[in-house]
């Protein structure tokens, strides 16, 4: 045996190093502060399934992702291999994935080529560039499936002038009979980039439709410099406006939102006085003032509620960047930072009708968190 | 019995064996003669199949090499085959790590009969001392058949005549030995048969004996004649 | 102990000369560069605090404090790694030629020892897998060691430590040691299967010569399209049809059957078509 030293003490070295490592670090901790939300009004239930989604700065460069929740955090380099091989899709999609896995096959993991109603799961996506093709190739892949009866109706189709654009991408889907819209945000080649809204009729699967909605660009009358789309509290979920923001070119301070009315194709300005608006829900679109919330009903056209925000523990709440906002059945959650903390965030659940503070709590670390390091939550999600 | 039938080979285009065939008795020397480079190696090499064949087939005691062969037939090709750094100590430790017929005792035997030392590295070994080493490790295998290729080229005449009585000694005693030479001097007096070889072909092969006995010719006699008409 | 083991032993034995200067040459590069790189942070300190009359704080504030990382990015620390990767990588190709260049072509005994010709094969890729692990496993020794050195010697308000853990995770250090056991087996036995295509690779070019280096490069070729079909595919339908989890299935599938096609391949080379 003396002789096979070499052999031995190479496959004990190897065997005792890897496989203490593995043991060890699939037992210990990351090393990474955990974080949890501490209770400091209201009833614990009500936040139980909010995950912020947030990342752990250590000072030195490094960001590590990691999802708060009300009892614990989970980095993502805790996860399992199979947890993290699926991780590139978002919950939202991974729950679509499950459901329908047979019509989700092949399809891109954006949101916003997503449409779900009690009836019908539908999607729509341009196929860009790829090795084989050129962008003068680009078509649109269109998939729509009946709930009821589990019929896919899925075609292709050019996308109209597709030789004027450099890149097309899919900013919303909506649905109304048997005519999907489509709208996109086509980046011309000329530089300037046209929200378009594009109508499929699914029964005869082809293009009945091509509308310009918003453009950049100084030549076109009503031209704007920039426009977005305004966050919506569920992006899958069926709606009648696109809302976005328009910044002009002649007052770049001035911020203007435009509600496009999908069932009129009436156009919309909206005046909000520079205030922002943070998100669109339903027929709702919700605006922050700094220590309130305003609710305002696309419909009526009217402010329908004002929310006061619960008082921070010096009373400044005046910030820089607007708040994280989620808002789903009647509930909003409010994740606001205390100024000149790095770590503490203010959790607030409010309930929109009554503008009752259901919870209120605070982003906290277990043990005292490295003098470097800090933790940025860009997300609130509700399971 | 190894029996070589027919066997081909080429180099790229070039034909080195036309379709070779002898065959080599147990407990007998057969002597491959060839005057230069005429495939005697390639022969020694397809034997112990350390090089395809174009044709032809060769059957150990009737069946075609396997692993377990190895343990039966042994080839002592013209230079040494363990690695230079080991000392003589270490290569005969290989062979007995690896070789169920290594046989220690003859091992010894040899070593004292070559005056060779075991802490010697082989790579500081002169020619003819290598050459011994080589011998050895082959010698010392319990095999059947061994196959020895140019055992006296380049070696000193000390060395030479050392390893000519090894042919004589119990070390051989009944197994069956394939040599190639182009000089066959040193050992005509052994062989009991004769290959010779040529442009691929074998031009003659014939028991040294009988042709001694019947035709009062010695294979150097029969080689002049062959080769030289 | 059987003779495949006596092979992986021998074969192991022909590089640990080699093989030990490695491994000192990076403990001693790396525990150096830890060294330096500390003085160098330290060195500066002390001149801004000294010279410049800054406050200890102010010098974080500007500087930033070192942590581990600002090491292990440095030369000192990746030099040794990719000097170690080159010799091995360069030994997969000497682990066969040097067997049949020089005056003692070892080739013969090899070929010629009663086991089966394909334990030579294998005995090689193991000896090559084993001293892959090998080097990770000294590297995950002295990191710990390396670590300590660095606490040692910056003081801790200059510093912010890393557990072995996150150092490992960062950059391409988490190629060598991935995150979980399972990746673990994945990444080497990738690497145990780009071993054995190279090995048949250079079989074909030991059995036929020049032709066979030809079908070499061709046999490496054909496995890598073999290996890399469903993501070729995906890549030139412009479209993820496979789940991630079904990929996975599908790759490990092309890999073990990539792996056994070399290592039938190179058994079908060794005992018919070998020539020394």
């Amino acid at each position: 045996m003396k002789r096979y030293w070499r052999l031995i003490s190479i496959v004990t070295v190897v065997v005792l190093t890897v496989g203490t490592f593995y043991i060890q670090s699939s037992l210990a901790a990351g090393g990474y502060p955990e974080f949890s939300i501490e209770n400091i009004s209201g009833d614990e239930e009500v936040i139980e399934s909010v995950i912020l989604n947030g990342s752990y700065n250590t000072g030195t460069g490094m960001h590590v992702a990691v999802d708060v929740k009300p009892e614990d955090s989970e980095y993502f380099n805790k996860q399992s291999f199979f947890e993290r091989l699926q991780g590139m899709y978002s919950s939202e999609v991974k729950r679509l994935q499950e459901e329908y896995r047979s019509f989700m096959r092949g399809k891109a993991g954006s949101l916003t080529s997503y449409l779900e109603t009690e009836e019908t799961l539908a999607y729509a996506d341009v196929n860009n560039q790829s090795v084989r093709t050129s962008g003068s190739e680009m078509e649109f892949d269109i998939a729509v499936l009946d709930k009821e009866n589990g019929e896919t109706t899925a075609f292709k189709a050019p996308v109209p002038n597709r030789a004027m654009y450099h890149q097309v991408y899919v900013e919303d889907v909506q649905m109304a009979d048997n005519t999907l819209r489509v709208i996109t945000r086509n980046f011309s080649r000329n530089g300037e980039n046209v929200l378009h809204l594009y109508h499929f009729d699914i029964t005869k699967q082809e293009i009945t439709g091509d509308e310009r909605i918003a453009m950049t660009g100084e030549n076109e009358e009503n031209a704007m410099s920039d426009f977005m789309k305004v966050r919506e509290s569920d992006q899958t979920a069926p709606s009648d406006y696109i809302i976005f923001r328009e910044n002009s070119p002649a007052n770049q301070n001035e911020q203007g939102y435009i509600v496009y009315n999908l069932e009129t194709g009436e156009k919309q300005q909206l005046d909000f006085s520079g205030r922002d608006v943070l998100l669109s829900h339903n027929e709702h679109l919700y605006l922050s003032t700094g220590d309130q919330i305003l609710q305002y009903n696309i419909e009526t056209d009217e402010m329908t509620a004002e929310i006061d925000l619960p008082a921070q523990g010096d009373g400044e709440t005046q910030e820089q960047s607007p708040p994280l906002f989620h808002v789903t059945n009647d509930r909003m959650y409010l994740l606001t930072s205390i100024p000149g903390q790095k770590m503490g965030q203010n959790i607030v659940v409010i309930d929109t009708t009554s503008g009752e503070t259901l919870y209120n709590g605070k982003v906290t670390s277990e043990k005292p968190v490295d003098q470097h390091g800090s933790l940025h939550i860009f997300d609130i999600q509700i399971r | 019995m190894i029996e070589v039938n027919d066997i081909q080979k080429k180099f790229g285009r070039k034909k080195v064996l036309k379709g070779v065939s002898f065959t080599a008795e147990k407990g007998e020397i057969t002597c491959i003669i060839g005057i230069n480079g005429v495939g005697k190696t390639t022969i020694m090499n397809a034997i112990m199949n350390l090089t395809p064949l174009n044709g032809g087939q060769i059957l150990i005691n009737g069946e075609t090499i396997s692993k377990h062969s190895y343990e039966k037939i042994t080839f002592i090709p013209d230079a040494i085959i363990m690695q230079p750094n080991m000392t003589i100590a270490e290569a005969m430790q290989f062979m007995a790590d690896f070789y169920d017929s290594w046989n220690q005792e003859r091992a010894t035997e040899l070593l004292k009969f070559f005056k060779l030392k075991q802490s010697e590295k082989i790579n500081n070994l002169s020619k003819g001392n290598r050459a011994k080493v080589n011998l050895l490790l082959g010698l010392a295998l319990d095999v059947d058949y061994l196959l020895m290729d140019e055992p006296f080229s380049g070696i000193d005449i000390f060395s030479r005549e050392q390893i000519a009585e090894v042919f004589t000694s119990h070390l051989v005693e009944d197994r069956g030995v394939i040599i190639t030479t182009h000089e066959i001097n040193d050992i005509e007096h052994l062989i009991d048969k004769a290959v010779l070889l040529d442009d691929g072909k074998v031009l003659k092969q014939f028991n040294s004996e009988e042709v001694r006995e019947t035709e009062g010719k010695s294979v150097v006699d029969v080689m002049r004649e062959v080769y030289q008409p | 102990m059987n003779r495949f083991m006596k092979l992986v032993n021998f074969e192991l034995s022909r590089f640990m000369k080699i093989y030990l200067v490695l491994v000192a040459m990076t403990v001693v590069v790396q525990v150096a560069g830890v060294i330096v790189k500390a003085n160098e942070y330290i060195g500066k300190a002390n001149q801004a605090i000294n010279e410049d009359g800054l406050s200890m704080a102010q010098f974080v504030e500007q500087n930033g404090v070192m942590s581990f990382m600002d090491f292990t990015r440095s030369l000192w620390f990746m030099g040794p790694i990719a000097i170690c990767a080159a010799a091995l990588i360069f030994y997969i190709f000497m682990i066969w030629y040097r067997d049949w260049f020089g005056k003692n072509t070892f080739i013969y005994r090899l070929l010629m020892l009663p086991t089966a010709r394909l334990n030579v094969y294998l005995a090689k890729a193991a000896s090559i897998v084993l001293m892959v692990l090998g080097l990770v496993s000294i590297q995950l020794i002295i990191l710990p060691l390396e670590n300590r050195v660095f606490k040692w010697m910056v003081p801790v308000d200059f510093r912010s430590d890393m557990t072995l853990g996150q150092i490992v995770n960062w950059n391409y250090l988490s190629i060598l040691v991935p995150q979980t056991f399972v990746e673990f087996i994945l990444y080497y036995g990738a690497g145990f299967m780009a071993v054995s295509v190279l090995f048949t690779a250079i079989l074909f070019e030991r059995s036929f010569r020049w032709k066979g280096l030809l079908l070499g490069i061709g046999y490496v070729t054909l496995s890598v399209i073999i290996f890399a079909l469903p993501v070729l595919s995906e890549l030139f339908l412009n479209r993820n049809y496979f789940y991630p989890l079904e990929m996975l299935g599908l790759e490990v599938a092309l890999g073990l059957i990539v792996t056994f096609m070399s290592i039938w391949m190179g058994h079908y080379l060794l005992t018919k078509k070998i020539t020394v």
